[in-house]
């Protein structure tokens, strides 16, 4: 038995050792893998609902935990977003733009920090409302600045 | 001459009095106005600040129905046309309410109530092939409340299911309300009835349940360390001691005298879940009386132990692995449902443990956001201490090891609502060998609320 449990702690180790090294990739590739770890992590907040053995107390603390994730992933991804050179944002962005991309990010900050507060808080009944404002940010500046 | 020159004089003093006067008036009146504006502006500044505060407090968060109450107060709510009220002890109390309306469609064969591994028969004559059965009992009702306090928030939860005493198919289908889970959280402590920190904490994503279940849902006190990425729980539980007698009966002595011990540890890597259980037993019996009536004239106790290792490990996109390991000498009733005891008494009064182990592994793959499906397999065995068993006992009802393969198909149609269907097929050997084998499948649709 004591074998059995020594191979699944190796076999733990091989497969963290697999993750991707984000140190290794740019500020945009970053912002990519990112951007599909917080999906992931979205969809992982929609299935608490239906673990069967949890109880309603403890989805909740699923849900906590997912969200303070979620938090410190975007509080992440804006500082990333923050590294990437101004020339490599995009060829046709005139400083307007530029101003607006930083309120995004300003204001994706302030959502990160607002969903981290109603997480330790336990008002896990604004999250939804929340992410979608969280949401809401993402897609009007993809919307605005993904084609260039 | 001299008169018109007084005249002059006295036309030059008039007019400059009138100038002085007008001016001083005019200077006078220019204060008043000047008073009035800085009146008028402090007054409007109070104004703004009683308006501000209103707003402020009107917009300061507070649950619904202590805010109904206090608008109810204020008489901002219409004139009462409701007939009754709900009042919480505190107005920062927040009260939710919720459930689970389910309906599972079974057709099992041969004819048994459920996938466990005390359903599954082993005899030459296992009953007939299939019966459809719709069965609603399993839907929950539950009531939480959060409140804040300088420890952080209680938070409370009393859930229940249907799954009481059962009532007949022939007319009303009744079913009897069961509590599942009734405890307080405040601080790092948890208090009342839940779910056992020795439960597998990552499980499988299936309908039917895995026929190595660690699961138990028992009264306890547990402290818990919250933290990022790793937390930790110490757990004192209600103990049950459950011993193979000589006649192949399951006993329960009821002389526990000690809780069961139990520590966990919760690990939140990138790139999984982790959860890790180890517990201790005092296993205890005190003149115990035998399934066959006979009373022990002694007293014997033994230290048990158990391991229960979960793990989630993410695979490609939303797809992850998931396998789980069970051990322990004296882990008994935790596992498979009470398939198996946590020893054995002989005629002496004489207790021996034995070792009963488990696990599964299953891989859930996602077709899109909104179908996964996920294929498993679990197995449960023990090494019954036989030689406390009389040569006489039925060795029919003494569970060897029992296994399981489950396949299925989960959609959901909208948020917080799942249709399913699985199929398994489990298989139970006891310690005469004989064997059985179950075909189960189900259909599962379920809304939560």
């Amino acid at each position: 038995m004591i074998v059995k449990v020594i191979f699944l702690n190796v076999l733990l180790l091989v497969f963290s050792a697999c993750t991707i090294n984000q140190d290794s990739l740019n500020s945009i590739e970053k912002h990519t893998v990112q951007s599909n770890e917080l999906r992931i992590l979205m969809h992982e907040l929609d299935m608490v609902v239906y673990d069967r053995y949890k109880s309603e107390l403890e989805r909740d603390d699923m849900r906590r935990r997912y969200a303070i994730t979620l938090a410190d992933n975007i509080k992440e991804l804006t500082e990333n977003i923050n590294n990437i050179p101004e020339d490599k944002l995009g060829q046709n962005i005139n400083k307007t733009d530029m101003k607006i991309f930083y309120t995004y990010l300003k204001e994706l900050y302030k959502n990160a920090n607002e969903i981290d507060l109603i997480a330790q808080n336990y008002e896990l009944e604004k999250l939804d409302s929340k992410i979608a404002d969280m949401k809401s940010v993402c897609n009007n500046c993809h919307l605005k600045f993904r084609s260039n | 001459m001299k008169t018109n020159t007084i005249k002059f004089f006295a036309l030059i003093v008039i007019c400059t009095n009138l100038y002085a006067s007008d001016e001083i008036e005019i200077r006078e009146l220019k204060n008043e106005v000047k008073n009035l504006l800085e009146r008028i502006e402090a007054l409007e500044k109070r104004a703004q600040l009683k308006t501000k505060s209103k707003v402020d407090e009107e917009k300061k968060e507070k649950p619904k129905i202590a805010q109904y109450i206090l608008d109810d107060a204020s008489g901002i709510n219409p004139p009462i046309k409701q007939k009754g009220s709900l009042e919480l002890k505190s107005a920062d109390t927040v009260l939710s309410i919720g459930g689970r309306i389910q309906l599972d469609t079974h057709y099992l064969w041969p004819e048994v109530s459920s996938h466990k591994v005390n359903s599954i028969p082993v005899t030459s004559n296992p009953g007939e092939n299939g019966q459809i059965k719709f069965d609603s009992s399993y839907s929950r009702l539950w009531a939480k409340t959060r409140t804040p306090s300088k420890y952080g928030p209680i938070r409370t939860l009393i859930e229940t299911d249907f799954y009481g005493t059962a009532g007949t198919e022939i007319n009303t289908n009744s079913s009897g309300l069961r509590l599942r889970h009734a405890y307080v959280q405040a601080g790092n402590w948890t208090v009342g009835q839940t779910n056992s920190a020795f439960n597998t904490y990552v499980t499988l994503d299936i309908l039917y349940l895995a026929i190595n279940d660690v699961l138990a849902r028992q009264p306890l006190i547990r402290y818990s360390i919250e933290g990022k990425k790793i937390s930790y729980d110490i757990s004192l539980e209600q103990p049950e001691t459950t011993l193979l007698d000589p006649d192949g009966e399951i006993i329960t002595p009821k002389d526990d005298v000690a809780p069961d011990v139990i520590a966990r540890m919760r690990y939140y890597p990138t790139w999984g879940e982790v959860g890790f259980s180890v517990m201790g037993r005092y296993i205890n019996q005190d003149h115990a009386q035998l399934s066959d009536g006979t009373m022990l004239n002694n007293r014997d106790s033994a230290i048990g132990w158990a391991t229960n290792l979960s793990t989630k490990v993410k695979t490609d996109g939303l797809d992850d692995i998931r396998f789980a390991l069970h051990y322990g000498v004296g882990l008994g009733r935790y596992i498979a449902y009470n398939a198996y005891s946590a020893g054995s008494v002989d005629a002496s009064g004489n207790i021996k443990l034995q070792p009963t182990y488990g696990g599964n592994i299953g891989y859930r793959h996602w077709w899109n956001k909104k179908l996964r499906s996920t294929i498993s397999f679990s197995y449960t065995g023990t090494d019954n201490n036989l030689e406390a068993v009389n040569s006489s006992a039925n060795f029919d009802s003494i569970n060897k090891e029992a296994y399981s393969s489950q396949i299925n198909l989960l959609w959901i149609p909208l948020p917080n609502a799942l249709i399913g269907i699985e199929y398994a097929k489990a298989k139970r050997k006891v310690q005469s060998n004989k064997e059985g084998d179950l075909d189960a499948t189900m259909l599962r649709m379920r809304y939560d609320f």
